[in-house]
């Protein structure tokens, strides 16, 4: 049984359930880690806040069996769990260290230590912003979704989603230009 | 810098970073994980809704029909309010009503909620407060949320904020705190509001509220009336005409400040 198989057939057994969200998983689990990484900064914590989103989706099965519902759901979830899991690290006062830069093709020393300087600010600025202007953000820039997506996805109007972004985009672009 | 180059530059530095992480996770090893996860969690979930049922000696009947193989799909979800839930809808809550979206903080109360505080007494009433708060430049600063009771049915959710207003950020350089924000959270959505400003306490009163009213009966008397509905001008009016001159005199009001 396939996703779309399972869209026009209204029940489902135990193994025809995990069957589907099998492919669910192998077809977004990577992507979704990678969006929760960018809020979490911690790659076990992100596959931990997908793993909470995927056994949402399992209990939730009954109301989100349409594969386009349950994209949009896993996406909410891991948002959610990556916010929530920032709330929790910001009660305790840890903040985590930044990523180390990465791998490039051969260029010059200068011009690699120009561009890792340039990406290091840019990654810490991001991190430096409010949760909210970050998921906007991440969720505009890393997957590409549209203001009326974002905004489905985080529960919030187009007009929220366009304040989060313009804010968040301006504060950047000040942080940047202070540096130079 | 342009919105575009920052845009390009920002999708560039999120795929490469979201990369690394993604070539690290093992997605074959973590299915089974998953699954068998979900698969324990959706048992227990099952246990916990027939063990309900059982013991409601009104559905006996039901609990008869789970014994005999009702399907996975007829286990209703219980609900499921927990504290970061009710935390993240306060906080929501909040950021909505300050940026004065207030179709979707509205859409996060019950249809029958019960709202007091600093906000008045009814829907229509905390709507007229925050476009009041909207046109004079209130927007939340900070916030801290935390649970303060969690039961069966219901959550409660007090928050501390604090909110810049009349050009607060340009002539003192720092928000109007100590306010105070206590909700209930019943099914996802906020059955009570209680929103208490501290603006005696907190300095807006006197460093605000006062000096602006005080200039605004010198420097424009014939907009008092339009402005405040009392004559000790403590209450203000809400009506369209009326906000769009608080705008402008607060406006005004923060340039001559400055």
């Amino acid at each position: 049984m396939d996703l779309v198989e399972l869209r026009t057939k209204p029940s489902g057994t135990t193994a025809e359930r995990s069957d589907v969200l099998a492919q669910l998983f192998v077809a977004h689990e990577r992507r979704l880690v990678g969006l929760a990484y960018l809020m979490v900064r911690d790659r076990q914590v992100a596959e931990d806040v997908v793993q909470e989103a995927f056994a949402g989706l399992y209990l939730r099965w009954r109301e989100l069996r349409d594969p386009d519902s349950a994209v949009a759901y896993l996406n909410r979830a891991v948002m959610n769990g990556s916010r929530n899991h920032l709330r929790g690290r910001r009660s305790a006062g840890l903040r985590l260290a930044r990523m180390a830069p990465q791998p490039e093709e051969l260029q010059s020393a200068e011009q690699i230590a120009v561009q890792h300087d340039d990406a290091d600010r840019l990654w810490q600025a991001i991190e430096d912003l409010p949760v909210r202007q970050r998921q906007v953000l991440v969720l505009r820039y890393y997957l590409d979704l549209s203001e009326a997506e974002i905004a489905d996805t985080l529960r919030v109007s187009r007009g929220s989603v366009k304040t989060h972004a313009s804010r968040g985009l301006a504060t950047l672009a000040r942080h940047l230009e202070a540096k130079r | 810098m342009t919105t575009s180059d920052l845009g390009r530059r920002l999708t560039e530095l999120l795929h490469e970073r979201a990369e690394d992480a993604m070539n690290d996770t093992n997605t074959q090893e973590r299915l089974a994980t998953v699954l068998d996860d979900g698969e324990r969690r959706r048992r227990q979930q099952r246990r916990g809704a027939v063990a309900g049922l059982a013991a409601a000696a009104a559905v006996v009947a039901v609990a008869v029909a789970v014994a005999n193989g009702v399907g996975d799909d007829d286990v209703v979800d219980p609900a499921t309010t927990t504290d970061v839930d009710a935390i993240a809808l306060a906080e929501d809550f909040l950021e909505a009503a300050y940026a004065v979206d207030l179709d979707s903080a509205e859409a996060m109360m019950a249809p029958d909620v019960s709202i007091g505080g600093s906000v008045g007494n009814d829907v229509q009433r905390w709507r007229d407060e925050f476009m009041w708060a909207g046109a004079t430049g209130h927007s939340l600063a900070d916030h801290s949320c935390e649970t303060t009771s969690a039961g069966a049915d219901e959550t409660s959710v007090s928050c501390t904020y604090a909110v810049h207003s009349f050009g607060s950020e340009q002539l003192r350089g720092r928000p109007f705190g100590d306010n105070s924000l206590y909700l209930t959270v019943a099914d996802g959505k906020i059955t009570q509001v209680r929103d208490e400003w501290a603006f005696v306490t907190n300095g807006f009163n006197a460093e605000m509220w006062q000096p602006f009213k005080a200039w605004i009966r010198v420097e424009h008397p014939r907009d008092v009336k339009a402005m405040y509905s009392d004559s000790d001008l403590n209450t203000p009016r809400y009506d369209a005409g009326a906000l769009r001159l608080w705008e402008k005199r607060v406006d005004e009001w923060v340039a001559h400040q400055l």
